[in-house]
């Protein structure tokens, strides 16, 4: 809401730096892309999931 | 011309070691290759017997305005070198002068692009994104991120961005290893952007620095080495910028 908005003065051009640099870096970066489908269906894969909780809590995110 | 940067996706996965063993596949196959070290810590260039209290570089006769050229040497005569050069204790405690630097960086690609006197530039990139990193990342045209098949890589390929359209290559693979091959094998059926080929942990890897030279000159049968010449082959299948019959790339040509 417009009330809860800060009273101070926003210098904008720092936030102009920032989406700038920000908007440089993402079209130069980003992160690879990991698929993970099916990996469950492979024996291998499995057990070595089974062995590293690591691996496994990663293996939850795509 | 091909630019081709090489950068890890920490320190210490042998970045600068492969990137000098690939200079020099690539000069083996009859290739033409500028191997540029776009790291500060300057270490490249030991790689190719440069004497390690020789100061000069590209970045070191930017700072000192004097011509980056004066930096490059000759290692083969299809094989050329341009290390980062030194930076005293007071450049590192304020990189940002580099920054300032980085602006003279573009006529360099320009004279390169012009002359078309390499086939091949090899960059090897410094890790992370400094503004550093990503002026040379804007000029090169493929990208390989080196990843050891450690837990510390596994997690950052979950967290850290890559370079655009990067291909991910394993150094240091290890036999016998569970944690590894548990952790390659994830890789091979995770990762979409793994390249077909593995380098092997290779004592012949580790003795070439202490030997000042690349790889494959060093000890040219080694199992490494034969894998980074396949990698080379690679790179001349999938990198290479399309040639006339006469050997002159195409780019550039009115």
């Amino acid at each position: 809401m417009l009330n809860d908005e800060p009273k101070t003065q926003v210098d904008s051009t720092l936030g102009y730096t920032f989406q700038n640099d920000f908007l440089a870096l993402s079209k130069a970066f980003s992160l690879p892309e990991i698929d993970y489908a099916d990996i469950s269906q492979r024996e291998q894969l499995a057990a070595a999931i089974k062995r590293w909780p690591l691996l496994a809590e990663l293996a939850r995110f795509q | 011309m091909a630019v081709l940067g090489l950068q890890g996706v920490r320190g210490g996965v042998g970045t600068t070691s492969i990137t000098a063993a690939l200079g020099w596949a690539l000069h083996v196959l009859g290739e033409s290759v500028l191997v540029i070290d776009a790291c500060p810590d300057n270490l490249l260039r030991l790689s190719f017997n440069v004497d390690f209290d020789r100061e000069e570089g590209w970045a070191r006769a930017m700072l000192d305005n004097r011509d980056w050229r004066e930096g490059g040497m000759r290692y083969t005569s299809s094989l050329d070198i341009l290390p980062f050069g030194r930076l005293t204790a007071a450049e590192w405690e304020n990189t940002h002068v580099l920054h300032d630097a980085l602006d003279q960086l573009i006529p360099v690609w320009q004279t390169l692009q012009s002359q078309q006197r390499y086939n091949w530039v090899l960059v090897d990139l410094p890790h992370g994104v400094s503004p550093l990193t990503r002026q040379f990342l804007d000029h090169c045209d493929h990208t390989l991120v080196v990843v050891k098949p450690d837990t510390n890589c596994h997690v950052r390929l979950h967290q850290q961005p890559l370079p655009v359209g990067a291909r991910i290559l394993v150094n240091d693979l290890r036999i016998g290893s569970q944690m590894q091959d548990d952790l390659f094998q994830v890789w091979l059926q995770s990762q979409r952007h793994l390249l077909p080929m593995v380098i092997h942990r290779d004592e012949a890897m580790v003795e070439c620095l202490g030997s000042k030279q690349p790889l494959g000159e060093y000890r040219g049968d080694a199992l490494a080495a034969e894998e980074i010449l396949t990698l080379a082959n690679w790179c001349l299948l999938h990198c290479a910028t399309p040639r006339t019959p006469e050997g002159q790339s195409l780019q550039g040509q009115p």
